[in-house]
């Protein structure tokens, strides 16, 4: 299992990201959703950081065209078009299947970078690419 | 004919018993009705008089309602709507405080008010879960938790929005133009449209049936303070747009990102069983939005007023 915001867990959750959602998740939403998200992000050509705020630890990915290209590992807050951190309880929480939607909309996660409605008009494309995130094991600190 | 404010008199001084016995539409039209727009402190003497006390309620009859006489398609419908709100009006709640940092002191004497209403709304609706529906929960959170099963993914659009506006005002909170956007997407889209069409579903959907007094008079009473809110908004976005016209792109902004975000849709409004349809829903969400761009003098271009058309309602409110 690889270490939480790791190299190795930043290559899986670019995978992840990728190859969400799986069927079984697919068929328990509107198909009109899943369409919102693939247009959303097919238009979405640029950076997105998430950071664990206590950790100093930030992974970006790069978006073309609808598929996340490059995962990049810092130790400080990158200059990304969004950065949404976070700190580990949160993480936890969204590890162990706390919503993702809620941790955003009670601002568990914070939008550190980036312009809200910039953001906002892609909203879906990233709280299920938390999801997605957080179906891939780690290790997280104690 | 067009009803004046003298016509809503028993709506404007009733108590809470009486606000029980009036209809619902008399109450959503009682929003528009005014002279003119009242200035913060007329609203703050108005919350004074209209204030209600939710331990007041007594929901007996609503918990025999709700177990014996309404059918489990229509629970799930009240349920999955209700929820909307009930963690509609906690959102309301706690974002408002960014927005009284700033502005001039009778203002904010007002939103301390509304502050109070919204704390007042998400106590009715924990009594309603808790003691009606029967969810378990010692705190608000846990009731609040407990309900956000009923919530679609597509909640977090315009309410995760009004969390990271109210941050961002938080940051910044004398700024003009954050304050239009913020107003514009709480007081006159969460307010002033999606909270009056679906207080309308579960509202018309209790007196049709005669079901659920103690929910029909306090969330009528909801309504009503409601009004106080969304007049607050209008007379400030009216205000702002005619010290200076340039807000009217903030209140596009907004109004456009709502409706892209309007174009997810992960499940059917479950609001048939209670008596409406999507179509019926949207109808009464563009012609509130209209209604409520015609007090602020605000024109939607042409390409938005097509995309509203299609816009899938969200059934939430607060």
């Amino acid at each position: 299992m690889a270490e939480f915001f790791s190299e190795a867990w930043a290559a899986e959750a670019k995978d992840a990201i990728n190859n969400f959602p799986d069927d079984t998740y697919r068929e328990t939403k509107l198909f009109m959703y899943w369409d919102w998200i693939t247009a959303a992000k097919k238009t979405f050509n640029g950076s997105w950081a998430v950071g664990v705020r206590d950790l100093n630890r930030y992974v970006t990915f790069t978006f073309s065209d609808g598929v996340v290209t490059t995962a990049e590992l810092s130790d400080e807050p990158p200059d990304a078009s969004f950065v949404l951190a976070g700190d580990l309880a949160t993480w936890r929480d969204v590890m162990d299947g706390y919503d993702a939607g809620k941790a955003v909309m009670y601002r568990r996660f914070r939008l550190d970078k980036g312009d809200v409605f910039r953001f906002f008009n892609r909203i879906y494309v990233f709280t299920e690419s938390l999801v997605a995130m957080s179906k891939v094991p780690a290790d997280l600190p104690a | 004919m067009a009803k004046t404010v003298e016509d809503f008199q028993i709506v404007e001084d009733t108590d809470l018993e009486g606000i029980g016995k009036v209809h619902i539409d008399e109450v959503i039209e009682y929003v528009h009705t005014f002279k003119k727009l009242p200035a913060p402190l007329d609203l703050y003497a108005r919350y004074l008089k209209q204030r209600w006390n939710v331990y007041d309620l007594d929901f007996t009859q609503d918990a025999v309602d709700w177990h014996e006489k309404m059918t489990e398609d229509e629970r799930q419908a009240f349920i999955d709507i209700s929820s909307g709100f009930h963690h509609g009006e906690r959102q309301v709640e706690v974002d408002l405080v960014p927005f009284m940092m700033a502005g001039t002191e009778d203002e904010k004497i007002f939103v301390s008010s509304q502050i109070e209403d919204e704390a007042r709304h998400t106590v009715f609706f924990d009594r309603f879960y808790k003691e009606v529906v029967g969810v378990p929960g010692e705190t608000i959170m846990d009731v609040l938790d407990h309900s956000y099963q009923w919530l679609t993914e597509t909640f977090v659009g315009p309410f995760g929005l009004l969390a990271y506006l109210a941050d961002d005002l938080r940051q910044n909170p004398d700024d003009p133009h954050r304050r239009v956007k913020y107003s514009t997407l709480y007081h006159l889209w969460i307010e002033g449209v999606l909270a009056l069409v679906v207080m309308k579903v579960t509202l018309g959907f209790g007196r049709d049936r005669g079901f659920l007094p103690a929910y029909y008079t306090g969330f009528t009473a909801t309504c009503r303070d409601e009004a106080r809110h969304v007049q607050f908004g209008m007379k400030f976005l009216y205000d702002s747009l005619k010290r200076d016209p340039s807000h009217q792109k903030d209140v596009l902004q907004v109004l456009q990102t709502i409706f892209n975000m309007g174009g997810a849709v992960s499940k059917v409004a479950n609001t048939e069983p209670l008596g409406f349809d999507i179509l019926q829903l949207r109808e009464l969400m563009v012609g509130q939005l209209y209604r409520k761009l015609g007090i602020i003098g605000v024109e939607l271009p042409k390409e938005m007023s097509q995309q509203l058309q299609s816009l899938e309602p969200v059934i939430a409110g607060g």
